[in-house]
């Protein structure tokens, strides 16, 4: 297991990077004397020894905007001349007034907004495109995007050293800043266009091209350097050619794309970053240059590049970026509390360090018994590591097991796994056999337990660390754990099912054998009711062993029972099927609903073949939302004014009447002129 | 349009499994009402029935049909049914049972049974089943034709002797579990009820055949075949 391949290693490496990279560049910024005076062309500078008039060479801000050599050689000079003087007091005579400036020491107030602000770009696309990386370290293209962080920052932070010089800068200083920001510039463009070769798709011959294209760019700039190249080819030229390039490229990966929506939109998205952001810088700083009108200063035309970091970041989930998910964000997210955390000590010694402490015990104290225990809670706010007490682990073993369904049993599980490793992904995989652990200690794979799939988790505790023989050991307790939990509790129930069994079988063979004994001696009368108790042993058993039954299985049911025995009496069975029905067939039924509707009707059929002397019946089944009404009709004798005013009710009505209204419904019993009718309703 | 496959069973033998005499008497009182003309042979468990079947020769009138109790004293009657099945393919039968769950009489309809009465039902009843099955129209259950149809659904080696449905017959099958009556489901498909009674007989066969293949397969893996 290499500590290295931990991604929250490599996010903290890239923003150390940037941290130290920005400090320097900060330090290297407050090395120039400072001096509260706006400088134009034509003061004149005077110390006893020297006088210098200023020209407006003198204030250019960025040398890049000088093509013709001669001059930037010029430039140079002249800075070198100028840089002269601040460094004792000297005067600045402008027209009639003189003023004696005296210089002193720079300090981070005296840095201008500029300034920040080109360090800030310089930090964010490092840190944006070192997250990507460390997120995704083995992809080629994200390695790429890196280095196109590397040359912003490097490209980046000189441009804010010079651009927001007071005065001047020493030659050969400005001339490495100068020229570290043009290689920044280089590197940029030549890993973008190298990037878009490849992602979204890898454009043909990509393997010849890229390299060659890379070498050829680099070839260039160096000639540059050297300055061998003619002015009409200078830095400017190379950057707007790569700018050309890259549009070039991403029109290709635009035609590439076109069988892949989801590439497309992410080409696009990211795509148009790049256009805004890089075109922006370009078009408004470099053609401006090149064609000779004013540009945007360089300082601010920086803000562009950012738009491609920030764009990538907020692309980067909805349009899968770099086949990157949400849970990069977490690593982000445990990276900002990190240095926010970070921040807050350096913030502290700053402070102590600044005030007048009396004794150094009182700080001490103060620190030992205030602070770090609140920098502890912080942390472990952060950590949250889920560490298991025996006894929990078997509660939550047993919480996973006896989940009511296994859609919920899986639920629970998967749950408990991300309690437990907080990782920041989860896969479902296949085959695995054993806990184990793969991918040099970023994924636990765990076996299929409790209706779930075998899982892959992947880089634990939010991408913090790694997974250890401590986890698995963890994880395969769990399993078994779970493991044993579910087969006692499948053993259980198996035995409840089987008890069921055995209680029905008995009900069918002793109390339906003497039933069906009484039934052969029985006379008319006996012997509905004992048909009737034998059909109720039916529905009881089972009910008793069976699983729930749906509204349109029940009534193929009633209406096969209710054909087999009407059809010998010549009673026309009229009862419409129609196609499969939606409702019908989504309704489950439970067993008391069941055996109340199929009791009461078949009570009702077996009436009309008693006693109506009915020709023909007439059956509707109806739903009402989650209510059923079920209308029965016969053309027969019809009902007594009796049995119409409840009075002379057989047994069997009566218990009908009984078993729906207990259930919240009814039944009504109307004359149908002729014959009777029978409705019976019950909400479930 | 007279159906061809219309058997008379006057001067047959019926075999008659029961070990109940009230329901016995009930059932030959039924079979003499419904087929005038027909022999019973009364038993009334596995041992005797058996007997009789081992005792029979060509000279013997013939075997039309045979009224089996699942629940017999020394045994299933589905060890009758599937030996009638073997020894005399001619004649049909049907069980009898107080249970009408698919999962018991499945089993009946896998070892042979045409058919299934149950013990409770009244007189006129039973004589139009009996009757029914006459004409070759076995009544099949709404749950019985579902469960004929996941198992065919679920056949999962490929068979040879044919155990897969025709589409016809996957559609009848359908129908019938939706409820609906031979009759009924025959003008539903246009045709005539003689052939959708066809298509389900031919779906019991496959499912014999298949059951039997099955229990086949089983005994070579067991080793006992």
């Amino acid at each position: 297991m290499k500590i290295w391949d931990v991604p929250g290693l490599k996010l903290g490496l890239a923003v150390v990077f940037a941290a130290v990279a920005a400090s320097l560049a900060t330090m290297t910024a407050l090395r120039e004397p400072y001096v509260d005076f706006t400088f134009q062309p034509g003061d004149i500078l005077s110390t006893p020894s020297k006088n210098l008039t200023l020209e407006p060479l003198h204030l250019l801000g960025e040398p890049g905007e000088i093509i013709p050599h001669e001059t930037l050689f010029r430039f140079y000079a002249l800075q070198e001349e100028a840089a002269f003087f601040p460094r004792q007091p000297f005067t600045v005579i402008r027209g009639h007034v003189r003023t004696e400036l005296v210089p002193r020491e720079k300090r981070l107030a005296d840095l201008p907004a500029l300034f920040w602000i080109q360090v800030f770009v310089a930090v964010g696309s490092l840190v944006i495109s070192g997250w990507i990386w460390a997120v995704k370290p083995r992809e080629t293209a994200t390695k790429l995007f890196a280095l196109s962080g590397i040359g912003m920052l490097v490209s980046a932070l000189p441009s804010a050293i010079y651009t927001t010089r007071v005065l001047a800068i020493p030659s050969e200083t400005f001339w490495i800043l100068e020229e570290l920001n043009a290689a920044g510039a280089s590197i940029f463009g030549i890993s973008m266009i190298s990037l878009f070769m490849i992602y979204p798709k890898r454009l043909s011959r990509t393997k010849i091209v890229a390299p060659a294209l890379a070498a050829a760019l680099a070839l260039w700039g160096v000639l540059c350097y050297f300055k061998v190249m003619p002015d009409f080819l200078g830095v400017n030229v190379i950057i707007v050619t790569e700018m050309v390039i890259l549009l070039g490229v991403l029109t290709c990966q635009f035609f590439a794309t076109k069988r892949d929506p989801q590439a497309r939109a992410a080409l696009t998205w990211l795509g148009l970053s790049i256009v805004i952001g890089a075109g922006g810088f370009v078009g408004l700083n470099t053609v401006p240059l090149l064609l000779g009108t004013t540009p945007l200063k360089q300082g601010y035309a920086f803000l562009f590049f950012l738009v491609i970091y920030l764009g990538l970041a907020a692309g980067l989930t909805r349009y899968r970026l770099f086949e990157v998910g949400r849970w990069a964000f977490g690593l982000l997210f445990y990276a900002f509390g990190a240095c926010a955390l970070v921040l807050l000590d350096v913030a502290l010694v700053a402070l102590i360090g600044m005030d007048r402490v009396p004794a150094l015990g009182f700080s001490l104290a103060l620190i030992g018994f205030l602070y770090l225990p609140l920098r502890d809670l912080l942390w472990r706010m952060f950590s949250r590591r889920g560490r298991m007490e025996p006894h929990e682990l078997l509660e939550e073993a047993l919480h996973v097991a006896f989940g009511p369904s296994s859609e919920e049993r899986a639920a629970r599980w998967e749950s408990l796994l991300k309690k437990l490793f907080d990782p920041l992904q989860l896969r479902v995989v296949e085959d695995v056999k054993n806990v184990e652990i793969r991918d040099d200690g970023q994924v636990l794979a765990v076996p299929p337990v409790a209706s779930a799939p075998a899982l892959e988790l992947a880089n634990p505790w939010s991408g913090r660390s790694l997974y250890t023989r401590e986890s698995q050991e963890i994880a395969r307790r769990l399993v078994a754990l779970v493991a044993r939990a579910e087969s006692n509790r499948d053993a259980y129930d198996r035995g409840v099912t089987e008890e069921r069994r055995r209680m029905a079988q008995d009900l069918h063979d002793d109390v339906g054998a003497r039933l069906l004994n009484g039934l052969s001696v029985a006379d008319e009368k006996t012997r509905s009711t004992l048909q009737a108790a034998i059909a109720d042993i039916r529905a009881i058993v089972s009910g008793m062993t069976g699983e729930k039954v749906t509204l349109d299985r029940l009534v193929t049911d009633l209406r096969f029972e209710a054909t087999r025995r009407l059809e010998p009496a010549r009673i026309v069975l009229d009862w419409p099927i129609g196609g499969p029905d939606e409702n019908q067939s989504r309704m489950e039924l439970d067993y008391r609903v069941q055996k109340a509707l199929g009791s009461a009707f078949r009570e009702i059929v077996s009436n009309v073949l008693r006693h109506s002397d009915a020709k023909g019946v007439k059956v509707s089944i109806s739903t009402e939302g989650s209510c059923i009404e079920i209308v029965v009709c016969d053309d027969g004798r019809g009902f007594s004014t009796d049995a119409l005013e409840g009075k002379s009710e057989g047994f069997g009505l009566k218990s009908v009447r009984r078993r729906l209204t207990d259930l919240g419904g009814n039944c009504r019993f109307e004359s149908a002129n002729p014959g009777a009718r029978v409705i019976l309703f019950i909400p479930t | 349009m007279h159906d061809s496959k219309k058997k008379s069973f006057r001067g047959t033998e019926c075999l008659l499994v029961e070990d109940q005499k009230p329901t016995r008497e009930h059932l030959t009182k039924a079979l003499k009402t419904a087929f005038p003309g027909i022999e019973v042979v009364e038993t009334a468990n596995v041992r005797q029935a058996l007997d009789w079947l081992g005792a029979r020769d060509g000279k013997d009138k013939k075997l039309t049909l045979a009224i089996v109790d699942l629940g017999l004293p020394d045994g299933s009657g589905i060890e009758i049914v599937r030996k009638l099945k073997e020894k005399e393919s001619e004649a049909m039968s049907i069980v009898v049972s107080m249970y009408d769950s698919d999962s018991h009489l499945f089993n009946a309809l896998q070892a042979g049974a045409y058919g299934y009465i149950l013990k409770d039902d009244d007189a006129d009843v039973m004589i139009d089943i009996l009757k029914r099955v006459e004409t070759g129209e076995p009544p099949l259950s709404p749950s019985i034709a579902r469960r004929l149809m996941d198992h065919f659904r679920a056949a999962s080696v490929p068979e040879k002797t044919g155990a897969s449905l025709t589409s016809r017959e996957k559609e009848t099958l359908t129908l019938l579990a939706r409820g609906l009556t031979v009759p009924e489901a025959a003008t539903k498909m246009g045709l005539s009820p003689q052939t959708v009674a066809g298509y389900v007989k031919a779906v019991y066969q496959k499912l014999q055949v298949s059951s039997r293949a099955e229990a086949t397969r089983e005994a070579i893996k067991r080793g006992l075949a």
